[in-house]
């Protein structure tokens, strides 16, 4: 009995946290520029793969593939920001449009040329911990390591830092910030950077979970949004409570519920939240 | 002198437009065959390279001269509508292809929710339809769909199959774990499976669903092995579903037999699964396309692949085989009539597969003789390489 609760919540602890590093980069975004960046859930698929190049084609392993594919990502992040984003900040249609278009080139450019053939990122470690009756795969406590890692400094960088200070000045009040001096579009760079590197690193771990699949894309994109929405729009420091609920849902639900139920269930719950508390456990107006 | 000059001058326009219009009487005509394949969507990753199988068949059957009707020889011309992994995107697809351009013979089709949904649109239409695979639902195949074929009996053969190849090399097994996506055909797998398993001695204690998008398979698994059967066995799921439970089971310390009920690409399984290693031991019902023992058509098959895409896989020869078997009914019928290939189709004795000669089956099982019946293997990782560890007939769906 000890056993199983304990695999449940270190499965729901390595979950929760990976849909908590892609929707933070979701979250960052939105509360800087204002914009439903929906092209984030192909981002996340298309790191799989470049992790997968990295890792497998140039064989350099997970240690160095994890992060360089951070740093393509957030280069991808500053492209897309600049060129794509910025003429339209302030306009939501035209943003959202952008992102659905980005949605599609994404997602066909994979199709075209990795989607149709399997591919899986290799085990990190390669072993398996047993305790008594509990057997996990060893990677699954290294991504838990991984994720609260990062999300710890991530989380002490936007609250101590300068630039975080300033991501979140302007997520609370744009013009307000803008009147103190602080650089918006430099500062909206810097979020958009972040964000598409922390949907990098969830993308990278999460390929050595389950298999690199284009239509994973739209499933965490879903995922991305009910930990968004269910944290609170406009939150960035609250998307842990979302994240635990949305990311504890899919790893118990498939135990104690068949299969559709479990999908049903699970943004069930998340609906009937949304009715007791609208704006989320933190969330304001935006 | 005159009349003579004007007879043999009439004579000669006459043998001059005789000998031109002949090319043109000759010429060759077009069938139009519709494919309903999800190229876009969670189905994509197999049922695209599934619809290049397709492609490839197009390819060959044409430069061979096409199919003979009638002393017709007539082209096939693939058109081709995407059905976006979704019911809607099948009936629409379905639509485009029946009612605005008047197809009379579709391929395609696997989930059940999405061969239900094209019925609305080809049933009606009297179309003839072969799928590339069905979950054996009442809305796939039945009395009540005469013209709706079947190129795989999916889980009745390959339950068949992997019990008998299993009767074989753990005697002392009995019963059976089973898991399989929840897309709608669970009911009819544990039906059509159950008796299947029934009728070979052994009891399916267990039966779980996962959804298709499903993140990880540790509680499903998990709860499927907690029913301590002496097998644990997938039916149906893409080679990525098959691969993640075989390695979360490995993970998990369960050492017994493992397989998977659908004819699917182990190789693809054996990624998946992250390498030979973990995979060692599964075994499938279904064919390995390097087997040597397969007829010559293979090495086509992978040959045209390798030129084509760049690296050949199993689907392309199930994709394949689907195209190939409705040109084989239809000049075995002679007859273009959708209607009249249908009811000639389920009479033929015999019919050529890619895994050799197979015949028509299912009204035993089914109760219509619409599933084409091929020779399949049991396929097996040992001792890291796949291998078609041993062959059987085309008798398994009755």
């Amino acid at each position: 009995m000890a056993s199983q609760l304990a695999e449940h919540l270190l499965n729901v602890l390595m979950i929760s946290s990976i849909y908590v590093l892609a929707a933070l980069g979701f979250a960052l975004v939105f509360g800087v520029m204002r914009i439903m960046n929906f092209a984030h859930g192909a981002i996340y698929m298309v790191s799989g793969y470049v992790c997968y190049y990295f890792w497998v084609v140039l064989g350099f392993g997970p240690w160095a593939a994890l992060p360089m594919t951070m740093g393509v990502m957030a280069v991808f992040g500053l492209f897309l920001e600049k060129v794509c984003f910025r003429p339209f900040q302030g306009d939501f249609e035209k943003a959202t449009v952008m992102a659905i278009i980005f949605v599609i080139v994404l997602k066909t450019g994979a199709d075209l040329t990795v989607g149709p053939f399997t591919k899986r990122l290799p085990s990190m470690l390669q072993s398996v911990i047993a305790l008594g009756d509990l057997r996990v795969d060893a990677d699954r406590f290294v991504i838990l390591i991984i994720c609260v890692v990062l999300l710890t400094l991530l989380t002490l960088f936007v609250q101590k830092s300068k630039i975080g200070q300033s991501m979140l000045a302007i997520a609370e009040d744009k013009d307000a910030a803008g009147l103190q001096g602080i650089d918006i579009n430099r500062i909206s760079a810097f979020a958009f950077a972040i964000g598409c590197s922390l949907a990098g690193l969830a993308g990278g771990v999460m390929g050595s979970v389950t298999v690199l699949n284009v239509g994973s894309a739209d499933s965490i994109l879903i995922r991305i949004i009910a930990v968004v929405i269910l944290s609170g729009i406009g939150t960035i420091g609250g998307i842990w409570t979302g994240g635990l609920i949305v990311g504890g849902l899919d790893a118990v639900c498939p135990y104690f519920l068949p299969g559709f139920a479990s999908d049903l269930v699970g943004f069930g719950l998340i609906v009937i939240i949304l009715v007791i508390r609208p704006k989320g456990f933190f969330g304001h107006e935006v | 002198m005159r009349r003579t000059g004007l007879f043999v001058f009439l004579v000669c326009v006459g043998v001059i437009f005789g000998v031109a219009a002949q090319p043109c009487l000759a010429a060759d005509k077009t069938l139009k065959i519709g494919a309903l394949d999800s190229l876009t969507g969670f189905m994509a990753p197999g049922e695209g390279l599934i619809h290049q199988g397709v492609v490839l068949a197009v390819e060959w059957i044409n430069e061979k001269g096409g199919i003979t009707v009638k002393g017709q020889k007539y082209k096939i011309e693939l058109v081709t509508e995407d059905t976006k992994s979704s019911g809607e995107g099948m009936i629409a697809a379905a639509n485009k292809l029946v009612m605005e351009q008047e197809i009379k013979f579709l391929v395609g089709g696997i989930m059940n929710e999405m061969n239900a949904a094209a019925n609305s649109v080809t049933v009606p239409a009297r179309v003839t339809h072969i799928r590339h695979y069905i979950n054996m639902g009442p809305d796939e195949i039945g009395p009540s769909l005469p013209q709706v074929f079947c190129q795989s009996s999916a889980g009745v053969a390959g339950m068949r199959v992997v019990l008998t190849r299993l009767k074989e090399t753990n005697p002392k097994a009995k019963t059976l774990s089973l898991i399989m996506p929840d897309d709608g055909g669970i009911p009819y797998r544990k039906k059509y499976l159950g008796r299947v398993a029934d009728e070979l001695g052994y009891k399916i204690i267990y039966v779980g669903g996962f959804p298709n998008d499903i993140t990880d398979f540790n509680p499903v698994v998990k709860k499927a092995l907690e029913a301590k059967a002496d097998v644990f066995s997938i039916s149906d799921g893409w080679p990525y579903h098959i691969g993640s439970v075989i390695k979360t089971a490995r993970t998990m310390g369960y050492k017994g037999p493992l397989f998977a009920t659908n004819p699917t690409a182990a190789p693809d399984i054996v990624e998946a699964a992250g390498g030979p290693q973990t995979a060692e031991g599964f075994f499938c019902a279904s064919w390995y396309i390097h087997d040597p023992k397969l007829p010559p058509i293979m090495a086509e098959i992978i040959k045209r692949a390798r030129a084509k895409y760049g690296k050949e896989n199993h689907w392309h020869s199930f994709g394949f085989n689907t195209l190939w078997v409705l040109t084989q009914a239809i000049e075995s019928a002679q007859s273009l009539d959708p209607v009249v290939v249908a009811k000639h189709w389920q009479t033929m004795k015999n019919i050529e597969t890619v895994t050799g000669p197979g015949r028509m089956g299912g009204q035993k099982t089914f109760g219509i003789n619409n599933i084409i019946c091929q020779p399949l293997a049991a396929t097996q990782v040992v001792n890291g390489k796949i291998q078609d560890v041993q062959w059987f007939g085309a008798d398994h769906t009755p």
